[in-house]
């Protein structure tokens, strides 16, 4: 996709999106309800036609081509199986209009249900099965006649969470198994994570980071991607300055001097945000002693919540800077949590990464 | 002791609307049989035979049916058009659509019949134009026969038969059309495979309304037909008031009435009740 911009009259639903999709690989497309992943996802399958920009397929111009002309695979949000077809006559359909002859199309039509893990559907009435099941009719109706390219929206935002766990491994399986190229709309972070080759995260129609899960999450190109994927404390220091080492950068966070990551290729304001993860916090009930490996602060605990395996803890410190930390439950036990009372909070030095945008 | 009263004040209370069915529609209806049966002359089934055998009569009974199939066909075809722009198309297209399907409700149909006359007649606002610009050297004949008949019972009927298929369309996910075109089908390969079998209740269902409502049509055979094309509804009303041929007038309406009744009942096991209910509300 080429600089493409979508505007549905006054509201401008993407600007300027440029995405690059690779051959087999799981792309995500990840951001808040209305931030344009989903209508990205329409101007790929051809149900939106960009306001500006171009469509590419291969060298090839698929901007105005009908959807039905491109063949790609489509996933629909609440699946849109056919209701008077049988599960084999849904899974049969793109065959069928591709003219295949029944002896094949019966065969692949049998493989694909078996790869989804629906080896004896065939003549059952889509009415009678359950949201996993009616989701991998899907997936195979939608692979069946081999497509370069599968487009997902929010396939499993219908599905409770236990089986959701189960399709996404189930995806995982099929996707490595048949080396089509998956594109995955979600909002839920967790999904993106665990799913993905690259994601591309999305904010008021514009991409704001496309990269690995893993540099996605810890080294966020904005303060939007820190934001919205994972917590995060958002710290406001200055006077940044390179140290020598590509990776590490010198800061002060009040009085506080720091040591943190930043972006190898460009050296940040001397203003920025500093995106600490709850997880690399540790609370304190004195000083840390071994204090020359740590940046650290001196907070109170304003109040923690329980979530069983873990604790988070919100405190502030002298400026009212709030902050939050996750801390295992046992952790946190050992520490004895109190309100009110007074804590030290580090984080290691290198730890840390300080948001370019 | 306090139950009984109960169930007997809410019996009581249900009690005005079966009497006023009864004393209204019932016993009057039952005469009317009554009369098919009994004048003139003797009780039996003369009337009916006549029905069966005057090829006059006979003929009456060819046309009505001939031009109700033909105009519940072309209603239908063209409703299912509207109602798909109802249903798909853009906001401007739908409250065109939408326009023009309600304001003929609120037209009585002897206007629209007449207005319809103005427009088709020989010397009608049709023939003046097309004469005007060369088209065409002598006026068509547009009224006075069964195509002027047809074009005002048409014009009626649309949009009776809009709304039960509007509804069924209405009921199909868009997603399902999306679906069928990502899969490789084009526009008429969706329809025929997707939106046709999907909405085939609701057509369903406007066949029978806008055939029931034909079978009855009374003032625009009249006024367009010029007296000429004689349907049943209106040679009931000769055979009663114009010619107190009472008897074979009742057995018409007789016959008329079992078909209306065998056909609603095939309407209520097709589209079963409730949703006949929806879509009419």
């Amino acid at each position: 996709m080429e600089d493409v911009s979508k505007r549905f009259g006054a509201l401008t639903a993407l600007s300027s999106v440029n995405l690059d999709v690779r051959q087999g690989e799981f792309l995500t497309l990840l951001g808040p309800s209305g931030s344009g992943k989903s209508t990205t996802l329409m101007c790929l399958a051809g149900f939106e036609a960009p306001s500006e920009g171009r469509v590419l397929h291969r060298g090839e111009d698929f901007t105005s081509l009908s959807p039905e002309k491109r063949g790609f695979g489509v996933v629909f949000q609440g699946y849109a199986l056919f209701p008077h077809m049988s599960v084999a006559e849904n899974v049969a359909y793109p065959l069928v209009v591709r003219k295949i002859a029944r002896a094949e199309r019966e065969r692949k039509v049998r493989a694909m249900l078996s790869t989804v893990g629906l080896g004896h559907y065939e003549d059952r009435r889509i009415q009678s099965l359950s949201g996993g099941q009616q989701q991998r009719v899907a997936l195979a109706r939608a692979l069946v006649f081999g497509p370069n390219l599968l487009l997902l929206d929010e396939p499993f935002s219908a599905l409770d969470r236990r089986l959701r766990g189960e399709m996404q491994s189930e995806l995982t399986r099929i996707h490595q198994e048949l080396g089509t190229a998956f594109v995955f709309v979600t909002h839920d972070q967790d999904e993106a994570l665990s799913l993905s080759d690259r994601i591309a995260v999305f904010n008021k129609g514009r991409v704001e980071q496309i990269a690995e899960p893993s540099k996605i999450y810890e080294e966020p190109a904005t303060t939007f991607v820190a934001e919205f994927v994972g917590e995060t404390n958002l710290l406001d220091v200055t006077r940044v300055k390179a140290v020598g080492d590509p990776n590490l950068y010198h800061a002060h966070y009040g009085d506080t001097e720091i040591i943190c990551r930043g972006p190898q290729d460009a050296v940040p304001a001397p203003d920025s945000k500093l995106s600490v993860r709850p997880e690399d916090v540790e609370l304190h009930a004195t000083l840390p002693v071994n204090g020359t490996q740590l940046n650290a602060i001196s907070v109170r605990l304003l109040r923690s919540t329980y979530f069983g395996a873990s604790v988070e803890a919100l405190l502030g410190d002298q400026a009212d800077r709030q902050f939050r930390v996750r801390l295992s439950t046992k952790r946190a036990r050992n520490t004895g949590l109190e309100d009110g009372r007074s804590y030290w909070l580090s984080w290691p030095k290198g730890t840390g990464y300080l948001v370019p945008k | 002791m306090a139950t009984r009263d109960a169930s007997w004040l809410g019996f009581s209370l249900a009690l005005p609307l079966p009497t006023l069915l009864v004393l209204a529609y019932l016993l009057p209806l039952a005469g009317v049989l009554a009369w098919s049966m009994s004048t003139p002359g003797g009780i039996g089934f003369g009337n009916y035979r006549q029905i069966a055998t005057d090829p006059l009569v006979v003929s009456i009974l060819l046309r009505t049916l001939r031009i109700c199939v033909a105009v519940t066909l072309i209603s239908v075809a063209i409703a299912y058009f509207l109602a798909y722009h109802l249903r798909f198309g853009s906001p401007w297209k739908k409250r065109v659509v939408l326009i023009g399907v309600l304001i003929p409700f609120w037209l009585s149909s002897l206007i629209r019949a007449f207005a319809w006359l103005m427009i088709l007649r020989a010397n009608g606002l049709a023939n003046t134009f097309l004469q005007s610009t060369g088209m065409i050297a002598e006026p068509l004949a547009l009224a006075r026969n069964e195509l002027g008949v047809m074009i005002g019972m048409t014009h009626f009927l649309v949009p009776y038969a809009v709304l039960p298929i509007f509804s069924s369309l209405q009921h199909i996910d868009n997603r399902l059309i999306q679906a069928s075109r990502s899969l490789g089908a084009g526009f008429w390969r969706g329809f025929k495979d997707i939106l046709a079998p999907l909405s085939s209740s609701g057509v369903l269902a406007a066949t029978i309304i806008v055939f029931i409502f034909s079978l009855g049509f009374f003032v625009t055979p009249a006024v367009l037909g010029g007296g000429r094309v004689v349907m049943v509804a209106e040679y009931i009303y000769l055979q009663m008031f114009q010619l107190s041929n009472w008897g074979l007038g009742a057995a018409l309406s007789g016959i008329l009435m079992v078909v209306v009744v065998a056909l609603m009942l095939a309407l209520i096991k097709i589209v079963g009740i409730r949703r006949l209910m929806d879509t009419a509300s």
